[in-house]
């Protein structure tokens, strides 16, 4: 019987099909896991910025105008008053342990001494260890202290028979407004989301196309599969990983459309831009898993080598630390991930707006990854057939 | 005399299943590789990745419409912070989104026409700032140089008009700031990012390669066997303590080592802040490698062959990372994922190092913390008993339903 192209295509992408179905495995790396993934960054941090964060206070001066204070700090939103402690060291202890992310400590004779112009200090000591609530209690107590001292200016100028507007044109002549592009409220969770789901994502991608290529070096099946085809390396990779390309892009557009439109994250553009761009960053990374298990044709050493790259991703795509903050000679190395052009892409389209034609050389960049896998074409198709690595 | 035999014969025991063990972890690549190239090299991938600290001189367009002598150094003053740096100075907000569109900057900040004008009127002026969130490091930079040049130079204006008014230099001080503030950072003054990240990702990467390697053997072991059992059936594997204990102290006497490395050698090589000392890194990572231990040895019962532990191993160590409170602070985790989190050793491993290492805690002030890792070391430990005790059972009724 002979059998045309599409036909051999067919004939292995059914035969995936039934490999699919036939160990549960494969329904937890495409199904089960990504979905726990969404399950679990979206119910993970309930408020979007972290509130009441915990603070101590150690008044020495204990008057009306230090109560004022701590009255004040306690109102806001971000931090809450806690403890508070006799001395310094109590304090810290009590940071040390983790109980509290900041404290300020009031110098005895704060008010007898702004009373008589002795412009007395208040120390805050803060806790950078936990670095997002170190930086929030650090931003809060700093602009609330501020705002009593201004708070104190004003009252003497009232009294002088300033109005309120006049008098913040002395004491505050400069006012900056601060306008947070894309993010207005400052959400830690939509900015760790945008970047963790679809690293996640493209971790099991990795992993899933490595494995399913893998696993029939493992099991001495590759020639059978290889014959599938017709003898034709093309046809058994495109009919091998087009099941998963499917089930993957899917689930990249759920994750999309969960994040976009249920869960209302921002988004400027058109949503089709972020399907594109999932669709492609699923696509790379089949490439990028062909040449891993090409240049590594034993399972496990390509799954370790998923592990390796797949988490290193997340670094790379510059959403903790931008890239060109990094040692230079370690920046180069950000242009091989996948996951750094489909970032590029989600700042354009969804948070800054700017022009779709400003991001689509990042487009261009992630299809040159589908190249990749010729580096290792003949080497993988050796491998294939003459299943001469171990198997352990 | 009986039970002193007993005694001799199970401590042969226990000393011959752990000298078996080592023997299969160094036979087996994929567990040297896992134990020693990702538990030991990993760290100094991750060490030179975040080497730079901060970053600093985050760069912004500034759209200065006022072209004054006042609203230039204000400029002046903002280039000169090591938060940002002004790297084009556009005459219309066109412009400025151009380069930010391109990311040639990462913030644009405009001052009105009117700047200078305000100024001088007494009355407030607007200073118009826009960060991209991108990263947090460019809104966070950007803020404070901001404000803190903002302030400043109000500050210095404000003073200035009251010297006018007839006040001495003093007077006026006091009278526009009459409560100073000063902040101190006790612990991680730069807001470094390595200092934060990297000693929660090392005790991770602890927990990780253990759990994994263990694993790994359990599925060699599985695939290896004639009954595709966890435990060889063999004389010397009949006492379930001997065996947990044998193979625990394998994996324990290795780990002290690579422990040490990572909690110790890593940070101290990274000039990271490193307040353990050898002596006082040991009441906790006992009961740490324990706990990771045991844990490691009652989920590979789960594991039939060696591809599953490395998924399992690949997709929880970033939710894992997370749910330990490193970062998102533990309190304000769902309740349902915090409770999660108390069963894996990384949660009370990653806060208790972190305080002690970073912080400089005691053991006393991470009590909590390693009562939590004593309490899943046992827990696991009696998990890890029962399956193994199971597998046992498993083999010898194999064997015997082969002798019938």
């Amino acid at each position: 019987m002979r059998v045309n192209k599409t036909q051999r295509i067919k004939l292995v992408f059914a035969r995936e099909l039934r490999r699919m179905v036939s160990r549960p495995i494969y329904a937890i790396m495409t199904i089960i896991i990504p979905l726990g993934f969404l399950l679990f960054f979206g119910t993970f941090m309930p408020e979007g910025l972290p509130e009441r964060l915990p603070i101590g206070i150690v008044d020495h001066d204990n008057s009306s105008l230090s109560r004022n204070v701590i009255r004040q700090i306690d109102a806001t939103q971000q931090t809450k008053v806690t403890g508070s402690f006799l001395h310094f060291s109590e304090a810290r202890d009590a940071m040390q342990r983790g109980e509290i992310y900041a404290f300020i400590t009031i110098p005895k004779n704060l008010m007898s001494d702004v009373m008589s112009s002795r412009q007395p200090t208040i120390d805050f000591y803060y806790n950078q260890t936990f670095l997002i609530p170190g930086s929030l209690v650090l931003k809060n107590i700093s602009t609330m202290l501020t705002t009593v001292s201004a708070g104190a200016n004003l009252q003497t100028r009232q009294a002088r028979g300033q109005s309120t507007e006049a008098s913040m044109g002395q004491i505050l002549p400069i006012s900056p407004e601060f306008h947070a592009i894309g993010n207005p409220y400052i959400n830690y969770s939509v900015y760790l989301i945008q970047v963790l789901l679809p690293g996640l994502l493209q971790l099991m991608i990795l992993i899933t196309s490595v494995y399913s290529i893998g696993i029939e070096l493992k099991k001495n099946s590759s020639r059978k599969w290889l014959r599938t085809a017709g003898g034709s390396m093309f046809k058994a990779l495109l009919g091998k990983l087009l099941p998963y390309t499917i089930a993957f892009t899917a689930m990249a557009l759920v994750y999309d459309i969960c994040l976009f439109k249920i869960m209302h994250y921002p988004l400027i553009d058109n949503i089709g831009w972020m399907f594109l761009a999932s669709f492609f960053l699923v696509i790379a990374d089949q490439a990028i898993a062909i040449l891993m298990i090409g240049v590594f044709p034993v399972l496990r050493d390509g799954l370790s080598f998923c592990g390796l790259y797949g988490v290193l991703a997340f670094s790379y795509s510059g959403l903790s630390f931008p890239i060109e903050g990094m040692p230079t000679l370690l920046q180069g190395l950000s242009y091989l991930f996948p996951l750094r052009w489909f970032f590029r892409i989600y700042q354009g389209i969804a948070l800054n707006g700017t022009n779709p034609v400003y991001s689509f050389h990042f487009y261009a960049f992630m299809l040159l990854f589908l190249l990749l896998p010729i580096l290792i074409w003949k080497r993988l198709e050796k491998a294939m057939i003459e299943l001469n690595y171990p198997k352990k | 005399m009986k039970r002193k035999v007993y005694f001799k014969k199970a401590l042969i025991d226990i000393a011959e299943i752990f000298t078996e063990e080592l023997k299969n972890i160094f036979k087996d690549s994929g567990v040297v590789i896992i134990f020693f190239a990702a538990g030991l090299l990993y760290p100094i991938l991750y060490g030179f990745v975040y080497l730079n600290e901060t970053y600093k001189n985050v760069p912004v367009a500034v759209v200065n419409l006022s072209h004054t002598s006042l609203s230039r150094s204000f400029v002046r003053a903002l280039d000169a912070t090591p938060e940002i740096k002004v790297s084009y100075k556009v005459n219309s907000m066109e412009k400025a989104k151009s380069l930010y569109a391109h990311s040639d900057v990462y913030g644009i900040i405009y001052i009105p026409s009117s700047f200078s004008d305000d100024i001088h009127r007494g009355k407030q002026t607007r200073v118009l700032a826009y960060s991209s969130m991108a990263s947090m490091m460019y809104y966070k930079g950007m803020y404070s140089a901001i404000n803190y040049v903002s302030l400043d130079m109000g500050t210095r204006i404000q003073i200035l008009n009251m010297e006018l008014n007839g006040l001495t230099e003093q007077q006026a001080k006091a009278a526009a700031l009459p409560i100073l503030s000063q902040g101190h950072a006790l612990y991680n003054p730069k807001g470094g990012f390595a200092t934060f990240l990297l000693p929660a990702v090392l005790v991770m990467i602890i927990q990780q390669t253990l759990v994994l390697g263990i694993g790994i053997l359990a599925g060699t072991a599985r695939e290896e066997n004639t009954f595709h059992q966890l435990i060889p059936y063999q004389r010397k594997y009949h006492g379930t303590m001997r065996i947990i204990s044998g193979k625990g102290l394998a994996y324990f006497v290795l780990y002290m080592f690579i422990g040490i490395y990572n909690l110790l050698f890593i940070p101290y090589l990274f000039k990271l802040p490193h307040y353990l000392t050898l002596g006082a890194i040991v009441p906790f990572l006992l009961p740490y490698l324990l706990a990771c231990i045991f844990f490691g040895m009652a989920i590979s019962v789960f594991f039939w062959n060696r591809e599953n532990s490395l998924l399992l191993y690949l997709c929880t160590s970033v939710p894992l990372l997370f749910i330990s409170g490193f970062s998102w602070p533990g309190f304000c985790i769902h309740p349902f994922w915090k409770t999660i989190s108390y069963f894996f050793p990384s949660t009370f491993g990653i806060q208790g190092f972190l305080k002690m290492n970073t912080m400089g805690a005691s053991i006393t002030q991470i009590g909590f913390e390693c009562m939590g890792l004593w309490v899943q070391a046992g827990f696991y430990f009696i998990i890890a008993f029962f399956v193994y005790r199971w597998q046992i059972q498993l083999s010898e009724k194999k064997i015997n339903r082969l002798n019938k």
